[in-house]
């Protein structure tokens, strides 16, 4: 399906058109943008299943057994730095004293997000329902909270779980659920919203970014809403409506008035027209594609919503089904954001998961830290992920991946010998993912990498450029390749760098 | 300039991963010239006819600087009585006159520059309509457009402005720190140069001599090489994929060479923001070709709990802009070089319950140098409750009076007009 496609087609289910082919390629790109890229294997399962099995097989996952790992969280009154300025032994302290004790869990508590970091991108490579994770990872950017404000781990921690619970639920329920989440009532200062001095922030957030998006409301429902939101806050870990602190006061919100809570708030913007166009535009920008979709699209995806009840499951199934979804514009347009190159860069490697506490530093330097969001609008979006320091960064990750090392920079001083990152040691063969294919020779390797890698055809050019590379000469001559020779062994990583260091690699 | 010595130039310049000179975009070639003289250069030529080397470093206070806890106002009952907790009273650094303004005790060595006439605040910048969304307030004070979206920022315009025909000005003439490219620098055809830090801005792996970094380092530039056919502007997928490798390429080993060879002449507190700024100043040092630097300093979104953040906040600032003016001074770079400071908003007059502020509206910029006009620059809004919008200040000088200042007075285009899309009175921050 071209770029002709006419607006009442958006939704329609692609393979009615009789041109549709269900393959490889299609499989491979369900697979990328539902989850994480997939093996071999499980792109050939795909395309076995047929498209409408496919799409229900990653949607419909709870039958399939949860057996990626869980996060072990030890002693969680190591690691909340929150609470513990209440206590005598703290109020005892000197100032100096204090400071070096704050300092100590703060350090803890970044301890445990770096292990956080490591268990979720473990269970991305390994889970056997992808879209869990990937929906986790909407939420994650979509209802923003960042450890440095909310500077608990375990809140952290809880609130991911929450989005795991409601990865495919009811949206109007999980949005409630937040709303009442510790890390998120910290992070947006609700737990010191209180009657008289309303703290704005998590109100308008929730209209501006969350729900509604901005110019669907103004400043006198922020104001009005803050109000609705007072004592709305949590202690331990857990959520408290402080009712000392609520305002009972009547409240206009929205064009609508009464005595609101917080639930009422809830309730009234997910009767806005506004609130399904949000959702729609934010699902299709995450799965679809990185430029804007078109109106004709948001609304009807948004109705879809409507009609489900803003259950996601149903509405997932419409935008999976789609000739939108297999249209050439959104085919391989999409930049891939760091989380998606490196736990898709793994799981095509070999689909077993290293201690990835080395590629955290690279997914760093990409400008993804996970659970730290730059700020509450979320992670970057397409082009805005790639800049001259992102694209080098992202070109050094595969050496993290095959070799669990940054290069060595011959007469540099800068040569990092860290015991964390000479750990990481993967056991990546080339010569065996080549000899399960049938490789043998340097043409078929390099094609063979393609496909699996690029998933498309690249210019004939650079596929030569590959090819005279791996002959190690001019030539592009297909030579038979000896894979228990020892020494290609560092040509074939070489290779694998190669490719993941190319432009086209950084799209799916 | 013959073309023997162009490319005498570009070898010096390590741009020999163009395996093939003779399939050199024009672009390339012509910003080699440029970069080597200057005078040529339609980036460099200004309405004065100077061969000017000057320098523009934007400072980014992120997330909603205070300005009443900043720029304060003296024995100010109204100020008082909005903020009963938060209000800044005591070792005040007065700014002298008849201001009745002070500066945050933190913030001494901003009062040293400003004795020295080297320091200038605009008071109450802002715009019309105010807009209290993060996002979007930073949005109007990157893109100067406070009615339209914009995907181009105001410096990105100036360069496209600069540029003649379809061939892009070089990437490095732009430099921001830090691993998002801010919207000030984007044009339409105009990209700026990123970069974390100088060691990690290159293909790590072919690095190096041996016959196998050799041979990675062909495959690479073959597989990131430029297309003659799509290295043009255009913005999209895989050619700006290409065009951001290629870019990547030619800035990466003169900021190297420029971070690693030059020294600091002053040493610098121990803040990520510190560090920004010093590798800047040696970016300056060793006279690289960039015109604008761009630093962020983040953290200044305090609804709750806000004094001492904005206390280490304000030390982190003055310190580290403090240590990198007389860096620039000491390396006698100071009399070229225009700092300026912008926050997205003020934050609201009246605190909130949980001793912290709310997004407000007007704020101060802080702009240093060495050919600055000192002093203050327009008037402080009053904080009196009467003169309040909607608990906010109302703005006394629209930003982009700033801005125009800057493009014409010190970076001396012609068309401030076209690139700000709109005539606005400069504000003259540049000694006459």
């Amino acid at each position: 399906m071209g770029e002709d496609m006419q607006p009442n087609q958006y939704l329609q289910t692609a393979w009615y058109d009789p041109s549709f082919k269900w393959d490889w390629r299609t499989a491979s790109h369900l697979m990328n943008r539902a989850g994480f890229s997939g093996t071999a294997q499980e792109i050939d399962q795909l395309v076995a299943l047929g498209p409408l099995d496919a799409i229900q097989h990653l949607i419909y996952y709870q039958s399939i057994p949860d057996s990626s790992p869980y996060m072990q969280f030890g002693a969680i009154s190591d690691i909340d730095i929150g609470d513990f300025r209440q206590i005598r032994f703290f109020r005892d302290l000197t100032p100096d004293e204090r400071r070096e004790f704050l300092l100590l869990k703060l350090a803890a508590g970044a301890g445990k997000m770096d292990d956080m970091r490591c268990w979720w991108l473990n269970r991305m490579v390994q889970t056997k329902r992808p879209l869990e994770e990937k929906m986790t990872l909407l939420w994650h950017g979509l209802f923003v909270s960042a450890f440095m404000d909310v500077q608990n781990a375990y809140h952290m921690y809880l609130q991911n779980e929450l989005f795991r619970r409601f990865a495919v639920g009811n949206v109007q329920d999980l949005t409630l659920q937040v709303s009442k989440d510790p890390a998120m009532l910290r992070y947006l200062n609700n737990n010191q919203n209180v009657r008289g001095h309303p703290n704005e922030n998590y109100a308008r957030e929730l209209m501006e970014l969350f729900t509604m998006g901005i110019g669907n409301y103004t400043e006198d429902d922020v104001r009005e809403s803050a109000r609705a939101w007072t004592g709305w806050t949590f202690v331990g870990d857990n959520f408290v409506f402080n009712d000392f602190q609520h305002d009972y006061g009547e409240k206009t919100f929205l064009g609508q008035t009464g005595n609101f809570n917080g639930q009422d708030i809830v309730e009234i913007i997910f009767q806005q027209p506004a609130t399904p166009r949000h959702f729609a535009l934010k699902l299709l920008q995450f799965f679809g594609s990185d430029e804007p979709a078109p109106p004709e699209l948001v609304l009807a995806l948004g109705q879809t919503f409507q009609d489900e009840n803003w259950e996601m499951a149903p509405v997932l199934q419409k935008l999976f089904s789609s000739t939108w979804f297999y249209s050439e514009p959104v085919m391989r347009s999409k930049v891939k954001t760091p989380a998606e190159l490196v736990v898709g860069s793994l799981r095509k490697l070999n689909g077993s998961s290293p201690n990835p506490q080395a590629l955290l530093f690279s997914m760093q330097m990409m400008g993804q830290e996970l659970f730290e969001a730059p700020n509450v609008g979320g992670w970057p979006v397409g082009k805005n992920w790639i800049n001259t320091s992102t694209l080098f960064a992202r070109y050094d990750m595969p050496a993290f991946l095959v070799t669990g090392r940054r290069p060595i920079i011959p007469g540099s001083a800068w040569n990092d010998n860290s015991p964390a990152l000479q750990e990481f040691n993967t056991q990546y063969s080339p010569e065996l993912q080549l000899a399960q294919a049938g490789a043998s020779t340097t043409n078929s390797a390099v094609d063979w990498y393609i496909r699996q890698l690029i998933q498309d055809s690249v210019d004939p050019a650079k596929r030569s450029a590959l090819i005279s590379y791996l002959n190690n000469s001019d030539s592009t001559e297909d030579m038979p390749l000896n894979l228990t020779d020892q020494s290609l062994h560092a040509r074939l990583l070489g290779l694998v760098q190669l490719i993941m260091a190319m432009p086209e690699y950084q799209l799916c | 300039m013959d073309s023997m010595h162009t490319r005498r130039i570009f070898l010096a310049r390590g741009l020999t991963i163009l395996s093939a000179a003779s399939t050199l975009p024009a672009f390339i070639q012509k910003t080699a010239e440029a970069l080597n003289n200057p005078a040529d250069s339609p980036l460099t030529q200004t309405a004065a006819g100077r061969g000017d080397d000057r320098i523009l470093v934007i400072v980014q206070l992120a997330g909603g600087n205070d300005g009443l806890s900043t720029v304060i106002p003296v024995d100010n009952d109204d100020y008082r009585n909005a903020r009963p907790t938060l209000a800044v009273t005591q070792n005040l650094l007065s700014l002298g006159g008849n201001s009745n303004l002070a500066l945050h005790p933190n913030l001494q060595g901003f009062k040293s520059l400003y004795d020295a006439g080297q320091m200038s605040i605009v008071l109450g910048a802002g715009y019309p309509n105010p807009n209290r969304s993060h996002f979007r307030s930073t949005e109007i004070w990157q893109t100067a457009d406070p009615v339209n979206i914009d995907s181009t920022g105001w410096m990105g315009r100036y360069f496209d402005a600069q540029c003649s025909g379809q061939d892009p000005i070089k990437s490095e003439t732009a430099i921001s720190i830090g691993s998002l490219s801010p919207m000030t620098l984007k044009g339409d055809i105009f990209q700026p140069t990123s970069l974390q830090n100088p060691q990690n801005f290159q293909w790590l792996l072919g690095q190096g001599n041996s016959r196998q970094a050799t041979s990675l380092r062909k495959a690479y530039q073959l597989l990131n090489g430029i297309n003659p056919k799509c290295a043009i502007c255009t913005n999209t997928g895989l050619n700006f994929l290409q065009r951001t490798a290629l870019d990547a390429e030619l800035s990466g080993r003169d900021i190297r060479a420029a971070t690693e060879d030059h020294q600091n002449a002053v040493s610098y507190p121990n803040s990520q923001f510190a560090n920004s700024l010093s590798m800047v100043a040696r970016m300056i040092i060793a006279n690289m070709p960039t015109r604008v630097y761009y630093v962020s300093i983040s953290g200044f979104d305090t609804h709750a709990a806000q004094q001492r953040t904005h206390d280490n906040l304000m030390t982190e600032l003055s310190d580290g802009l403090t240590a990198f003016i007389n860096d620039l001074k000491a390396s006698g770079n100071i009399d070229r070089t225009l700092v300026v400071t912008f926050s997205e908003f003020g934050r609201r007059v009246a605190e909130n319950a949980s001793a912290g502020t709310d997004h407000g509206t007007a704020a101060p910029m802080f702009v240093f140098g060495g050919s600055i006009t000192p002093g203050l620059l327009g008037a402080q809004p009053s904080v009196a409750p009467s003169d309040l919008s909607m608990g906010d200040l109302k703005f006394t000088t629209d930003f982009r009076c700033v801005y125009t200042g800057i493009l014409q007075d010190w970076l001396g285009t012609k068309q401030t007009t076209e690139i700000l899309d709109g005539q606005f009175k400069p504000v003259s921050i540049v000694k006459a």
